[in-house]
C-alpha cells in the first residue's frame, strides 16, 4: 500500500467516523414544509427544451446611416410600386423547408405571453398574451404558422393536467388548441410540408416519454406510434417524410441504444447508426444537418469526458470533433458547414462553441459563460439563425434571451423572464 | 421499488416523497455535516435540497437518477450555505487551529484532526467532491455527473484537492512541531 493510499484509506475512515451522530431528526420538519409547497409543472424545465432551427437576418445587427435609410426608402418605394405591377399574378415566395434562409421576424416568450421582439430597438409587441402561460414559440419551416405550448388549467382533477399544444397565424391570430392537456409535453417540430406536428409527451402507461404526432389542422393525433420510449430529434432531410429518433433498448433482446428513424406513423424503423452504443448512455444530444447527410450526437463520455461525434450517414464515417474534453449538444448551421455546442470551460462552466463540421479546427468561443445547473446546462434552447449568421440561445442562470452573432460582434439581450425562449421566422432567400 | 415511488412523487403524491426522502435523509444529513462541518448549516442544507427536490420532482426527467439528482442539489444547497456563510466558518477555522495535533510519522498515518483542518481549508466544491467520493463511495463519473462536470475535470479536482489536503497538512506539521508526538522540537 503507497503512502496515497494510506492517506485516502485514512480519510475515508475519518469521514465515516466523523458523520457517525451527525444525523439530524428533522424529517417531520421538512415535510410540513413540503405539504404546503406546491409543486413546480414538468414543463417548466428549461433543459427539458431542446433546440430548434430559427432565423436571423444579419444587416440587423448595424444600424444605418440617415442618408442610407433615405436612400433605401426611395429603393423600397420604387420597387414596390413594380411589385405592384406583378401583384396578383405572382403567388407567396416560401422557403424550402430545409437550408439557409432569409430571416424574419424574431419571438420569444418571457413571462408567459408570446411577443415579437425588435433585435434594433428591442421593443416588444404582444401576439399571443392573456392570463394563460404561454411559451416556447416555433415557426412552421416555410414561416407561415406558429405553434406554442400553453399550461394548461390545474383543475382537471389530475395531478398533472399538463399542457396544450397550440397554433396561430404569424401574426397571433386565429390560435387554436391541437391537443388536450398533456403532461411533459415537450419538444415541438413542424413537419417539413407544415401538415403535422411532432411532439414529445409523457408515456401514458408508465414512466418515460413517448413520440407524438398531430395533424396541424387538429383532426388527428397519434400518441407512442413508435411503441417505446424515444427522444426524437426532427424530420430526416430532404424528404422530410422520417422523424429521426434515439430509441432506447426495451428488454435485453433488443438492440441497445441507437439512432433510428422511423415514419411519423410508426411503420418503417430503420437503424441510422450502424456501430454498437459503447453504453446506454451513448448516442446522447442527437442532430441532423439540414442535408440529411450528417448527425451529431455526443458520446458517453467514458473516454474522459463527452465528445461531440460527427456521423456520415452516407459512408458510416464517424469522427470526433476537436477540441477538449466536454463538449456537446451540437446543431448545424443551415448551410451544413458549421456546428454550434457546448463546450465545459475553466472546470464547471459551459459556453457555445462555432466549429466547422469538417474538424479543420476546435471552433471559437461565443458569448458568456455560464454555470451548469441542478437540472442540466443553463445555456439551452439554441439554434441558428436561417442564414447561419447568429445564434439563438436561452441563458437561463440570467433569464435571457440572447442573440449571439458568430462574427464574435456584442450579443444582443432579446427577451427577460421566466422561459424566454426565442425564434426566428423562415423568409425566402 | 424506488422507481415507482419516484413515479409516484413526481406525480404529486407526497406519501410516496415522504418516504423517499426518510430514505435519504440520515445519508443526506451526514453528507452536509462533513461538507459544512455545523450542524444548524447542514440541516438548512439538507432541508433546501429537500424542499426543491419535492418542488421540481416533475421535472426529473430520469427517475432511475433520482439519487443522484437529490446528492446534486444537496451539493449546491451546501455550498449556497458556506457562501452565505463564510465569515463564521472563518471564525470555527481559528477556534480549531488552537488545539493541539499530533501526527504519527512512523506510520505515515495523519491524525484525525490534521485531516479535518486540512479539509476545512479546501473550498466547499472540493469538499464535496471528496464526500461525494470517498464517503457517499459513488464511482468518479457518477461524481461527475452528479456535479455537472466532465469526467476528467472532476477527476483532476479530486486529485488536486487531495493534493491540497496533503500540502496543508505537510505545512501544518512544519509550522508546528511543538505538537508533534515523538518528536520534539
Amino acid at each position: 500500500m503507497t503512502t496515497n493510499d494510506r492517506f485516502e484509506r485514512a480519510m475515508t475512515d475519518w469521514l465515516r467516523d466523523d458523520a457517525v451522530g451527525h444525523v439530524q431528526e428533522h424529517l417531520p420538519e421538512v415535510l410540513a414544509v413540503t405539504t404546503t409547497t406546491r409543486q413546480r409543472p414538468a414543463w417548466s424545465s428549461l433543459e427539458r427544451w431542446l433546440p430548434v432551427d430559427t432565423t436571423f437576418r444579419p444587416r440587423f445587427f448595424q444600424t444605418p446611416r440617415l442618408n442610407q435609410v433615405v436612400l433605401v426608402g426611395a429603393l423600397i418605394l420604387a420597387l414596390l410600386a413594380a411589385l405592384l405591377l406583378y401583384a396578383g399574378s405572382r403567388q407567396q415566395h416560401l422557403p424550402p423547408p430545409f437550408g439557409p434562409a432569409r430571416n424574419g421576424i424574431v419571438l420569444s416568450s418571457g413571462n408567459g405571453d408570446i411577443v415579437q421582439v425588435d433585435p434594433i430597438t428591442l421593443a416588444h409587441k404582444t401576439l399571443v398574451g392573456g392570463s394563460t402561460f404561454d411559451f416556447g414559440p416555433g415557426f412552421s419551416r416555410d414561416g407561415t404558422k406558429l405553434s406554442f405550448l400553453r399550461g394548461a388549467p390545474s383543475d382537471c382533477g389530475k395531478p398533472d393536467c399538463g399542457l396544450y399544444l397550440m397554433v396561430a397565424n404569424i401574426d397571433g391570430s386565429d390560435v387554436h388548441q391541437l391537443t388536450p392537456g398533456m403532461p411533459s409535453l415537450d419538444w415541438a417540430e413542424w413537419s417539413p410540408d407544415g401538415s403535422r406536428i411532432a411532439f414529445l409527451t409523457a408515456d401514458p402507461n408508465g414512466p418515460g416519454r413517448v413520440l407524438a404526432v398531430v395533424n396541424a389542422d387538429g383532426s388527428g393525433l397519434w400518441i407512442d406510434p413508435a411503441h417505446r420510449h424515444v427522444y426524437p430529434s426532427g424530420w430526416l432531410p430532404p424528404k422530410g417524410d422520417e422523424i429521426v429518433i434515439r430509441r432506447d433498448q426495451l428488454g435485453p433482446g433488443e438492440p441497445r441504444v441507437g439512432i433510428f428513424a422511423i415514419r411519423p406513423d410508426g411503420t418503417g424503423m430503420r437503424p441510422l447508426t450502424t456501430a454498437p452504443a459503447r453504453s446506454d448512455n451513448d448516442y446522447q444530444n442527437v442532430a441532423v444537418s439540414q442535408d440529411g447527410n450528417l448527425i451529431a450526437y455526443r458520446d458517453d463520455g467514458d473516454a474522459g469526458g463527452f465528445q461531440e461525434h460527427i456521423l456520415d450517414l452516407r459512408n458510416g464515417e464517424d469522427r470526433i470533433l476537436p477540441g477538449p474534453k466536454g463538449q456537446s449538444g451540437g446543431v448545424f448551421s443551415p448551410d451544413g458547414t458549421k456546428i454550434a455546442y457546448l463546450r465545459a470551460v475553466n472546470g464547471d462552466l459551459i459556453q457555445l462553441v462555432v466549429a466547422p463540421v469538417d474538424g479543420s479546427n476546435d471552433g471559437i468561443l461565443l458569448g458568456k459563460a455560464a454555470a451548469w445547473g441542478p437540472d442540466g446546462p443553463t445555456i439551452n434552447n439554441y439554434s441558428w439563425a436561417a442564414d447561419g449568421s447568429a445564434i439563438l440561445a436561452n441563458y437561463d442562470s440570467e433569464q435571457v434571451a440572447r442573440l449571439v452573432p458568430i462574427d464574435g460582434s456584442t450579443p444582443i439581450d432579446l427577451d427577460h423572464g421566466n422561459l424566454a425562449l426565442p425564434a426566428m421566422q423562415r423568409l425566402a432567400p | 421499488m424506488q422507481r415507482d415511488l419516484v413515479e409516484r412523487a413526481r406525480k404529486g403524491d407526497h406519501d410516496a416523497f415522504a418516504e423517499l426522502a426518510g430514505a435519504a435523509i440520515s445519508r443526506l444529513d451526514s453528507a452536509a455535516w462533513l461538507m459544512l462541518r455545523d450542524a444548524e448549516q447542514a440541516k438548512d442544507a439538507v432541508q433546501n435540497a429537500l424542499v426543491r427536490a419535492w418542488r421540481d420532482l416533475p421535472t426529473l426527467r430520469d427517475p432511475e437518477r433520482f439519487d443522484a439528482w437529490v446528492h446534486r442539489l444537496l451539493v449546491h444547497a451546501c455550498i449556497d450555505e458556506a457562501r452565505r456563510t463564510r465569515r463564521h466558518r472563518v471564525d470555527v477555522e481559528l477556534t480549531e487551529l488552537d488545539t493541539p495535533t499530533f501526527v504519527d510519522h512512523e506510520s505515515a498515518i495523519v491524525d484525525r484532526d490534521q485531516l479535518e483542518r486540512g479539509f476545512l481549508r479546501l473550498d466547499p466544491e472540493m469538499r464535496a467532491l471528496i464526500v461525494l467520493h470517498h464517503y457517499l463511495d459513488l464511482p468518479m463519473p457518477t461524481v461527475a455527473a452528479t456535479l455537472g462536470i466532465p469526467l476528467g475535470t472532476a477527476k483532476s479536482r479530486l486529485h488536486r484537492a487531495l493534493g491540497e489536503m496533503r500540502a496543508a497538512l505537510d505545512a501544518d506539521s512544519r509550522t508546528r512541531p511543538e505538537f508533534v508526538e515523538g518528536r520534539p522540537a
